[in-house]
């Protein structure tokens, strides 16, 4: 069973992009932030890096562990866990078709 | 721009400010990141993730304390200022500002002095406030000056740090408040006072430094309305009043 992020508005593109970031590790805003930078090239402002964090915490999605000094590390949910990976199934589906049509080389 | 995260409500910053007060250290802010947490903070307040208490409803008596403490804060307030603006009824100023004061009085028992602490606190209160008043009152008495000086700021402080409490403001906005509204008046008052004569100007000034008083009763009174504060006839919070049972 997953979650869909659609329901998330203007938080959920960078929501996908948190739930993949956490996905090989519990991480703090900071490290988030960064590892959203890096892989997607876009940076993730903090005002939506917390509406997003707030929203997937309230939905389950993701959980926060106990703070280290001022800084709270979040970890994926067993819910979380079948969302992304749902969520990059169907992206998966998509650009394979996407590419299919281009006429370009899907392995 | 740290500053911007105060934008968020209460109950947001009460879970996440610290979080992101740490992540605005480590990294740089730039515009783009101001912008997104003012984006960020209006989208908290419209749409809220966490969650809150949930809000009984109000007895029709708790709002009683609130709209007698408006009351008392516009009465003040439109006295002050329309003696601010016609110094020529400077003899006649005590009316309204009276009745607002007595107002203020009435707006502050509730629930907590049928607590035994709550009560002894509060009649230790009135007395002291009666004795400065008193002695502050007696025509002959030289130091009535500075009794009054001491006393009235004191009282006035008191009252409204008492009403703050019952609105539901915090320590430190209780303080804020009592500094805009006594203390800073009363720094700026008493270099005016010191030459001042009934027929000068500069009465108006003095009688405008005491609106602030008037406007913070608005703020508090509205607050108190909206939040609802237990009167003197309302069981104190945390004592269940024991159920009847049917003969």
């Amino acid at each position: 069973m997953s979650q869909p992020l659609g329901e998330l508005g203007r938080f959920a593109e960078p929501s996908l992009y948190i739930l993949v970031s956490l996905s090989n590790g519990p991480k703090h805003g900071y490290a988030i932030m960064s590892d959203v930078e890096e892989m997607s090239g876009m940076p993730l402002g903090p005002g939506t890096l917390y509406g997003a964090l707030a929203r997937l915490e309230k939905r389950g999605l993701i959980e926060a562990l106990e703070p280290e000094d001022r800084r709270r590390p979040y970890r994926l949910t067993g819910l979380g866990a079948t969302t992304v990976a749902a969520q990059l199934a169907h992206l998966e589906g998509f650009v394979r078709t996407g590419l299919k049509r281009l006429g370009g080389d899907v392995r | 721009m740290r500053a911007l995260v105060r934008l968020y409500p209460r109950r947001w910053r009460d879970r996440y400010e610290s979080e992101i007060l740490a992540l605005l250290d480590e990294r740089p802010m730039s515009i783009a990141d101001g912008i997104d947490l003012v984006r960020g903070a209006l989208d908290a307040h419209l749409h809220p993730q966490v969650p809150g208490r949930a809000r009984t409803a109000q007895p029709l008596t708790h709002r009683i304390p609130g709209l007698v403490a408006l009351t008392a804060g516009l009465l003040w307030t439109w006295n002050l200022a329309y003696l601010a603006l016609r110094a020529d009824l400077a003899g006649d100023w005590g009316s309204l500002a009276g009745i607002a004061f007595v107002l203020m009085l009435l707006s502050l028992p509730g629930d907590y002095m049928a607590a035994g602490h709550g009560r002894r606190v509060a009649i230790g209160l009135g007395v002291i406030a009666a004795c400065f008043v008193g002695i502050a009152a007696i025509p002959a008495l030289p130091i009535k000056v500075v009794l009054a000086a001491i006393g009235y700021p004191l009282i006035f402080g008191g009252m409204l740090g008492l009403a703050a409490v019952r609105a539901g403001i915090g320590s430190r906005g209780r303080w804020r408040l009592i500094g805009l509204a006594i203390a800073l008046p009363v720094m700026i008052g008493i270099p005016v006072a010191i030459g001042v004569t009934a027929t000068s100007p500069s009465i108006r000034l003095l009688y405008a430094l005491i609106i602030p008083y008037g406007l913070a009763w608005l703020l508090i009174g509205l607050r108190m309305a909206i939040r609802g504060a237990p009167t003197i006839i309302d069981p104190p919070a945390g004592i269940v009043e024991p159920e009847v049972q049917p003969a």
